[in-house]
């Protein structure tokens, strides 16, 4: 053989390697709501870049930011068809799959940060076994923050915010189920129409987290903040099971490792960012009410309640719920 | 919110004859490189200006307008971006608070107070309410991870509203390109508005009559890649190329909506 059929086979077998490596290369097409130049989308971007440098092109990530695939709904379904592989989710949209996914959120559970931090760090790997038998492998859950109630009036008791015209997101009958808990009739608006609805006086009161009300200014049209969390919002970061089996475990352990860094800098971010803005609503005028002791009292009662059923009815698995009251009773008692 | 802030013609009748001229040659200039390195001793010396005659309305709104154009022309560095972005909003409020009636508080006024504030105005105050709106859309973008900062924003969408009110062709319909921005921030499930979006952007088209490139940039940028239009979003862009970026006041701008208009269309096959 001469040198240059040497040379011709080298290049023959290295294309043929070069063929085989790309039939291999993965790509995971990730659908989420933020927006391009969101802290979730940065980062989503700089973990893609990370994952296919450690894996040498082998997997490579595809977004669809801006909710262009549509609403949490329609990104399962379409996940379910394959034409998506995964999504950033609410944990909200994840509950037709995983109906505990949604126990941080039930109403009054937190009184603070640290009773968050202190809960999920037992919990959420148990939530995370969760979703992977249901066929999801996620890298983790990204805090948004508590909503608080806000209003036009000063409310402090339950009668008071009965009193006050709701909004609950349009299509979202989780939201509305948790208002109507409490003894409020919510008025169903799109997101879009909330700051001409608080214009109108078609509602006077919203309960979000204080980082959306400012990003969709709105804090412009309320004038209060009761100062007590209402329930905690966060988000996940999940791709169907059978995609990503397709990777090899190596493969398997870069996007797990790297994607899990990326929700994590978007967790610590919101906790920066939600302060920043609780400060910001303060700043711009937005004064704070306290329930009285009796007040609170009332508000878990109804929170109670609810958690109950929504435990008696199957809609959150009850040796979760017991484990998570065990965990809070814990921390409270330390800090007697 | 990028460059818009630096596309504003100048205010006209500026007292200033110096100072006129030399923000014409910067804006007109089709040398990005020398301009780049050239403006911040032009910059220095309408500071000097300033502090000379701190009560000039036309050169405190000139020299808000100038810093915010090189902030956003040229300046990639965070830090640098919200000094030159803050001293551009503080001049920008000097001028309004001195050349229009009871307008010395308007960031810490409540919002309804500024609005009927707002209302009172009439169209020969165009001029300082659009810089004041372009300085401090500037200045947001420069500080978007602060709270605080982002709540001014309805703020500065009034202020764009009413001079859409007033003269909606002032500085080649600039005030309909900010609104085509603001709208597009969202998708519509977080509340953003595209649509709306898409009409002020097709409006601000007209009224430049296709001489400010830099509105189907951020057409293509917001919208386009916000509703996942990849033939309108490179076709837009593949018209600012084509284009002549020559044009009285918008030379400076047009060159640099050219250069991000290439590196859109480079980054497009990740994006769509």
């Amino acid at each position: 053989m001469s040198i240059s059929e040497h040379i011709r086979n080298a290049v023959v077998a290295g294309l043929l390697l070069a063929g085989a490596a790309a039939v291999e290369a993965t790509e995971l097409k990730i659908a989420t709501l933020s927006p391009e130049g969101s802290s979730w989308m940065e980062l989503l971007r700089e973990g893609a870049r990370e994952v296919r440098e450690q894996t040498d092109g082998r997997v490579t990530f595809k977004f669809y930011p801006g909710g262009v695939m549509g609403d949490d709904k329609a990104v399962l379904r379409k996940i379910r068809l394959g034409q998506l592989h995964g999504a950033v989710l609410t944990a909200g949209g994840m509950v037709q799959t995983y109906p505990s996914i949604q126990i941080y959120g039930l109403p009054l559970l937190f009184e603070s940060y640290e009773e968050v931090d202190h809960v999920r760090a037992t919990l959420d790997p148990l939530l995370l076994e969760g979703l992977e038998e249901r066929g999801f492998v996620s890298f983790g859950f990204a805090e948004v923050g508590f909503a608080y109630a806000m209003s036009k009036n000063p409310v402090t008791s339950v009668a008071d915010v009965q009193a006050q015209k709701v909004w609950s997101p349009d299509g979202d009958p989780g939201s509305a189920r948790a208002l109507e808990s409490f003894g409020v009739n919510p008025i169903p608006l799109a997101i879009a129409d909330v700051l001409s609805g608080l214009q109108t006086g078609l509602i006077n009161g919203v309960a979000v987290p204080p980082v959306a009300a400012i990003a969709l200014q709105w804090h412009n049209q309320l004038d209060y903040l009761m100062d007590m969390p209402l329930l905690y919002v966060y988000g996940l970061l999940a791709v169907a099971e059978r995609p990503f089996e397709r990777l090899s475990d190596e493969d398997q352990a870069v996007v797990r490792e790297v994607m899990a860094g990326v929700v994590q800098k978007v967790n610590a971010r919101a906790r920066q960012d939600q302060r920043s803005a609780k400060q910001a609503l303060l700043a711009q005028g937005i004064e704070t009410t306290r329930p009285s002791p009796t007040e609170v009292e009332e508000w878990r009662s109804y929170a109670r309640r609810a958690n109950r059923e929504m435990v008696e009815e199957g809609l959150v698995a009850a040796p979760l719920k017991q484990r998570l009251d065990e965990l809070l009773e814990q921390f409270r008692a330390g800090l007697d | 919110m990028l460059a818009v802030s630096g596309c504003a013609s100048l205010v006209g009748g500026a007292i200033d004859g110096v100072a006129e001229d030399l923000g014409a040659a910067v804006l007109d200039n089709p040398d990005v490189a020398m301009v780049r390195d050239g403006a911040p001793a032009y910059l220095i010396l309408l500071d000097g200006l300033v502090a000379r005659r701190p009560n000039e309305v036309d050169l405190l709104i000139q020299a808000s307008r100038l810093n915010s154009a090189y902030a956003a022309a040229f300046v990639d560095d965070a830090e640098r971006s919200r000094y030159l972005n803050e001293k551009a909003l503080r001049l920008a409020e000097r001028g309004v608070c001195e050349g229009l009636r009871d307008a010395c508080d308007l960031r810490r006024r409540p919002f309804e107070a500024f609005q009927t504030w707002l209302a009172e105005r009439r169209e020969a105050d165009v001029p300082l309410l659009y810089q004041l709106g372009a300085a401090w859309a500037g200045w947001i973008q420069a500080n978007s991870d602060d709270f605080a900062a982002v709540a001014d924003l309805a703020r500065v969408k009034a202020l764009m509203r009413r001079v859409i009110e007033l003269d909606e062709g002032y500085d080649n319909g600039g005030a309909h390109l900010y609104m085509g921005l603001f709208e597009t921030l969202f998708p519509p499930a977080m509340g953003g508005r595209p649509e709306e979006g898409r009409r002020h952007f097709e409006r601000a088209l007209e009224l430049s009559e296709g001489r400010q490139l830099l509105i189907k940039v951020l057409y293509a940028e917001q919208y386009a890649r916000l509703v996942f239009d990849r033939d309108l979003h490179d076709r837009l862009l593949e018209e600012v190329l084509a284009a002549d970026p020559q044009q009285p006041g918008m030379t400076l701008m047009n060159v640099v909506a050219q250069q991000r208009a290439a590196e859109l269309l480079e980054s497009a096959d990740e994006y769509f």
